[in-house]
């Protein structure tokens, strides 16, 4: 075997060679990295918003959106009575009917922003399970609740959000009041106001949707019931994850297309390693045949020349932590449904390791072979 | 096809054979012609002989050399060195041999330039699991100090002469203590004085540790250095000198 | 309480129906109401050998049914984009007369038996829901697709009663017969 400071210093025999190398693993495991956060945090939100026990009424026909959605007011009582297995918390069912409308609001400084807005009773903390308040208190008519990444989505400050700051929805002022979390969901990055104030602003007189909370997943066949026995009221019932995965899939392509763009990035970089690799490799066969001569097998050799490219395609995944941790971590990113942060995960980081050894071994297999493969009494003398 | 014992018999001068070459022949594949640099070639060597060999480019000269260093098998024939039959022996045997027994020594001296003239001489030493750091280092030291350069172990191949690295390449080569060491001209590259320097490191080999050495060479001063040369032609041996005496030639 | 063996009689009362009436031996119907062993509810669902003659369509019986009135109607499973229900015998009736998303050529269609571009209100008025219940007057528990095996656009009839909190608006038939119609070409 010989020893992995041959390995070392042949890596330091041509430091411009080097840095292309340890660069271009680098950006290909970047890339990695980021193109996996954004799956991963896009995915995550998604799958997070949705609860197997909470079903969506949503109203027939428009099942794909929320928004579009309209379903009578007397559905929200309606349900409460019809549907069972519902959950209740000191006394109070888990039905909530919902407004949810994307609109445009104004700060106090003129910057205007689309904001995701909704409508809500008190009942919606009965469903939505997940959703604390940070600071402050639930929203009084006049007043508004503000998920804690909802800043990040309209471009603005936390402190612009904060509470006792005012802006402006349809030309009257509301008051923050309070701040909420709902940890990885779409909700935090919503402002959810009274639903009569935002009924009344929006001249509207139905529902957007009715979140029932049941005692299991399983009881979602008494909400699908319900909704083929009111037929009236043109409902379709929906598990909230399966909205949720529905929406995950529509983001699909996006997806699948940063995985591409990375995969062609890395293709292009394994191609041109291969070539440097090559050169690197060729230009000290006589160096290998000695190796050879002197007794070294070619196993050997070949374990230190893969050896000597892991090196450095390990270096540069080690780069592209560092460019990870320094650009990419805690960053957040809207999309239309909300704000996602980027995180590091296990699995990602153990994908972007999987990245730079395949590189690593890819990136030597060949040219090694190539140049261990000449006959040795002519290698010496080459 | 004769089969051969290995070479425990004495030859006419009464040394004891250590290489012994009966009908080698090396061909190979050159496009569509099949090239045979070597053709039914007998040859004994005794332990401890310096012999070259000489004649033109192209003669099979370095083939010789090659196979009787293990680094490629001939074609047909048998080729003892010591108690071994080369001609038996697969790839990875033949590296694993090499390791133990034979010592190469380039025209081009064919350091490892990253290395260190203690660390390029020390390569040999890695491959055998069973010595020490201490004892690795301590033979590197002799090895050094035996061509003369125990204060040049620190300098890469290029902060040295070429007669100092063929003289570190020399070290590497004996660093194991093989019975056999091959010499691929070896002052091809060299002026007169660091020639005369190898040449007499060579003699030392032969005469004081025993070693056999094949030398190839152009030079006919460098083969006065042997006490036999041998002039190959067409991958024959075409003329023997027997050189008597073990005093070094003048130069 | 509805408990796995219901299920288990449920079925092997259905196989039963089916195979008596694919052997064409039941001239008017069939009643099989299975007894569990000891079992609180028993399941009641008839099926029809032929289409009672009183049979009306979901529009005339918009129009004219009131709560607790016996009715036969016949239509089609469909009219919304999930008309047979998942775990509960009940799904949505609703008159051919209809225009389905089947028929609008849009061949990709995911969901065929859907309504979605007839005009609300004419599909309101020849739609109905139908609700199969158990002898304890609860819904029963049922997947039709898999017992008897019925599809979204089969031809159905069902009789029964019209249900107590039936209304004008929203006709709900608690039906104990089914019929369904060979494939219509």
């Amino acid at each position: 075997m010989l020893p992995i400071s041959y390995a070392i210093r042949n890596l330091l025999r041509d430091p411009g060679r080097l840095l292309q190398k340890v660069g271009g693993a680098g950006i290909v495991v970047f890339l990695v990295f980021a193109a996996g956060a954004f799956n991963q945090g896009m995915h995550r939100i998604l799958s997070a918003s949705g609860s197997p026990q909470n079903v969506i009424l949503l109203g027939a026909g428009s099942e794909e959106s929320v928004e579009r959605s309209e379903v009578p007011i007397q559905a929200e009582t309606l349900a409460a009575a019809g549907i069972q297995d519902i959950t209740t918390r000191l006394g109070v069912s888990a039905v909530s009917g919902e407004v949810h409308y994307m609109a445009e609001v104004i700060f106090p400084t003129g910057h205007k922003a689309q904001a995701l807005l909704r409508g809500v009773t008190p009942t919606a903390f009965e469903v939505h399970r997940s959703v604390r308040i940070l600071k402050g208190k639930y929203p009084k008519p006049g007043e508004v609740l503000v998920g804690k990444l909802a800043h990040h989505n309209l471009g603005v400050s936390a402190e612009m959000l904060s509470p006792g700051q005012t802006i402006k929805f349809e030309g009257q002022s509301f008051t923050v009041a309070g701040i909420f979390t709902a940890p990885g969901t779409v909700m935090e990055s919503e402002l959810w106001f009274d639903r009569n104030d935002l009924m009344t602003l929006t001249q509207r007189e139905q529902l957007s949707c009715v979140v029932v909370r049941l005692e299991s997943p399983e009881s979602y066949a008494s909400a699908d019931l319900f909704s083929k026995q009111r037929l009236d009221l043109e409902l379709s019932a929906i598990r909230e994850s399966d909205y949720y995965a529905k929406l995950s899939a529509f983001y699909a392509p996006i997806r699948t297309m940063t995985w591409l763009t990375a995969a062609l990035i890395a293709a292009g970089a394994i191609f041109g390693g291969l070539n440097m690799q090559y050169a690197a490799f060729a230009s000290r066969i006589r160096e290998l045949a000695t190796l050879q001569a002197i007794g070294y097998s070619r196993p050997a050799i070949y374990l230190s020349l893969v050896e000597e490219s892991l090196l450095a395609t390990l270096l540069g995944t080690l780069l592209a932590v560092a460019m990870v941790l320094i650009f990419l971590e805690g960053q957040t990113l809207n999309f239309s449904m909300g704000v996602f942060r980027l995180t590091l995960s296990g699995e990602i980081a153990l994908a972007g390791l999987l990245t730079g050894l395949l590189l690593g071994i890819i990136g030597s297999i060949t040219p090694a072979i190539r140049c261990l493969g000449t006959s040795l009494p002519s290698a010496l003398r080459s | 096809m004769t089969v051969f014992n290995p070479p425990t018999s004495s030859d006419p001068h009464g040394k004891e054979v250590f290489i012994r070459c009966r009908n080698v022949s090396k061909s190979y594949r050159k496009g569509k012609t099949i090239v045979t640099p070597l053709e039914a070639l007998d040859l004994d060597v005794g332990r401890g002989e310096f012999l070259a060999l000489m004649g033109p480019s192209g003669s099979g000269k370095t083939t010789l050399l090659n196979l009787i260093a293990g680094i490629d098998s001939p074609t047909t024939g048998e080729l003892w060195v010591d108690k071994q039959n080369l001609a038996s022996l697969k790839r990875g045997q033949l590296t694993a041999w090499r390791a133990k027994h034979c010592g190469y020594i380039f025209q081009l001296y064919h350091l490892v330039p990253i290395l260190t003239a203690f660390e390029n001489v020390e390569l040999p030493l890695l491959l055998d699991r069973s010595l020490s750091r201490k004892e690795r280092h301590s033979k590197v030291a002799a090895a050094l100090d035996l061509v003369g350069l125990a204060n040049r172990a620190d300098h890469r191949p290029t902060e040295l002469s070429g007669g100092q690295e063929q003289r570190v390449a020399i070290a590497r080569a004996i660093v194991t203590n093989p019975g056999l060491l091959v010499a691929d001209e070896p002052t091809g590259d060299l002026d007169r004085k660091s020639a005369t320097q190898v040449l007499d490191l060579l003699r030392e080999f032969s005469s004081e540790y025993r070693k056999t050495i094949v030398m190839v060479t152009h030079d006919a001063v460098a083969a006065n250095a042997a006490q036999r040369t041998l002039h190959l032609e067409k991958g024959q041996l075409v003329e023997q000198v027997q050189i008597t005496t073990s005093e070094p030639t003048e130069v | 309480m509805i408990t796995k063996n219901t299920l288990f009689n449920v079925t092997t009362f259905i196989l039963v129906s089916l195979f008596l009436t694919a052997c064409g031996k039941q001239e008017e119907s069939t009643n099989a109401g299975l007894q569990n062993n000891g079992a609180e509810e028993t399941a009641t669902l008839i099926r029809l050998a032929t289409v009672p003659s009183s049979a009306i369509s979901v529009g005339q019986a918009r129009k004219t049914a009131h709560p607790g009135q016996k009715i036969a109607v016949s239509g089609q499973i469909g009219g919304t984009r999930s008309p047979i229900a998942e775990e509960y015998a009940s799904f949505v009736i609703t008159d051919s007369v209809i225009l389905f998303c089947n028929e609008i050529g849009d061949e990709g269609c995911e969901t065929p038996w859907d309504a979605c571009c007839e005009d609300a209100d004419k599909l309101a008025e020849h739609r109905a829901s139908v609700l199969f219940l158990n002898d304890n007057g609860q819904p029963l528990n049922l997947n039709m697709k898999q017992q008897p095996g019925l599809s979204e656009l089969d031809y159905v009839t069902v009789t029964g009663i019209v249900a107590p909190g039936s209304t004008p608006d929203n006709l709900i038939i608690h039906a104990n017969g089914l019929y369904t119609e060979p494939t219509k070409l």
